[in-house]
């Protein structure tokens, strides 16, 4: 008992090193070159939130895929990750679970591209000299920044799509 | 129905495309760093004579990425045949214009209060000291003007206007 307390003040003393460490890095890099700060803020922050999507929609792409080739897949994982009751979900096929599995994906990937938009929109009005400021370069930087895991998040969600299609296109014709 | 394969090209191009871009964004926010680190020198792109005001006015283009403060003007006042005043020199006129890196901006000089205005042949000999941020030093541009004459550039210059 005593040697666990031990242990997590240890933990907490060395999160709470490593997070004033990275704060004095980040200033540094940010007073070196603020340009490069505002690119690694929006590829972290936007993939912090872009994470659930990348996930959800490549699982996607891979149970269909693997249910293409006419593999084993674990049904209840593959219910739960649609978070609806099991009641409801107990008696449905495959194919429909994982349409409930985007479903589920569909409201999150719906505020990322509007973030996204909004990001792009901003950097925009910079580029287009309606607002004149030296924050035009970071707001730019942060939507090259944010464009790399959109651009994934993008990928993700056709191939999730196509590879749905397939599926459903041959559960259909069997 | 799309073909993974296709949405794979696509998306490779779009990704070649965009990390074209980033790098890009990258290597002009570093070359303008460099640029911004370099002060240029001062040039008098035209030179206008205002009769109300009594003033010329100077089109004054800062090439540099750095401010440059023009901190003194004087000039040396010629007068050509129609005129009937007397040559005339103004030194040390206390100014603070700031020239904005890549920007063209206006310096008036002031001609001697209570002198005739400026008749054809007239020539004004200014000079302007500067300073920029590096160094404490001070650097001087001088441009003749000359009333009623104008060189190519400044015919060019003023028809743009």
């Amino acid at each position: 008992m005593r040697g666990e307390k031990f242990l997590w003040w240890i933990f907490f003393i060395l999160f709470v090193a490593f997070l004033i460490l990275g704060t004095l890095v980040f200033s540094a890099v940010i007073i070196e070159n603020p340009v490069a700060a505002a690119f690694f803020l929006g590829l972290t922050g936007f993939w912090l939130f872009a994470n659930r999507l990348i996930f959800g929609f490549a699982g996607i792409t891979d149970t269909a895929n693997t249910l293409l080739k006419g593999g084993e897949v674990d049904r209840e994982k593959i219910a739960s990750y649609s978070r609806e009751p099991h009641e409801r979900v107990k008696d449905l096929s495959l194919i429909s679970l994982l349409i409930l599995w985007r479903n589920y994906l569909e409201p999150y990937r719906y505020a990322y591209y509007i973030a996204f938009f909004l990001t792009f929109i901003i950097s925009m009005l910079f580029q287009l000299n309606i607002i004149q400021s030296y924050a035009g370069t970071i707001a730019k930087g942060i939507m090259f920044g944010a464009s790399v895991p959109t651009l994934i998040v993008w990928a993700l969600d056709l191939f999730s799509k196509a590879y749905l299609a397939e599926a459903m296109g041959k559960t259909l014709t069997d | 129905m799309k073909k993974p394969s296709s949405i794979l090209i696509g998306i490779t191009v779009i990704a070649l495309v965009l990390g074209w871009a980033i790098g890009g964004f990258f290597t002009s926010a570093s070359v303008s760093k460099v640029i911004s680190s370099i002060p240029g020198s001062p040039i008098v792109v035209d030179a206008k004579y205002n009769k109300n005001n009594h003033t010329i006015e100077y089109s004054v283009l800062n090439p540099g990425g750095m401010e440059l403060t023009i901190v003194q003007e004087s000039f040396v006042f010629k007068p050509g045949k129609e005129s009937r005043e007397k040559s005339y020199i103004v030194s040390d006129i206390p100014v603070n214009v700031k020239l904005l890196p890549g920007v063209v901006t206006k310096v008036e000089l002031k001609l001697k209060s209570g002198t005739e205005a400026l008749h054809f042949g007239d020539v004004v000999l200014a000079t302007f000291t500067y300073t920029h941020p590096l160094s404490t030093d001070l650097y001087t541009v001088v441009h003749p003007f000359t009333m009623g004459q104008t060189s190519e550039q400044d015919t060019t210059g003023g028809k743009g206007k």
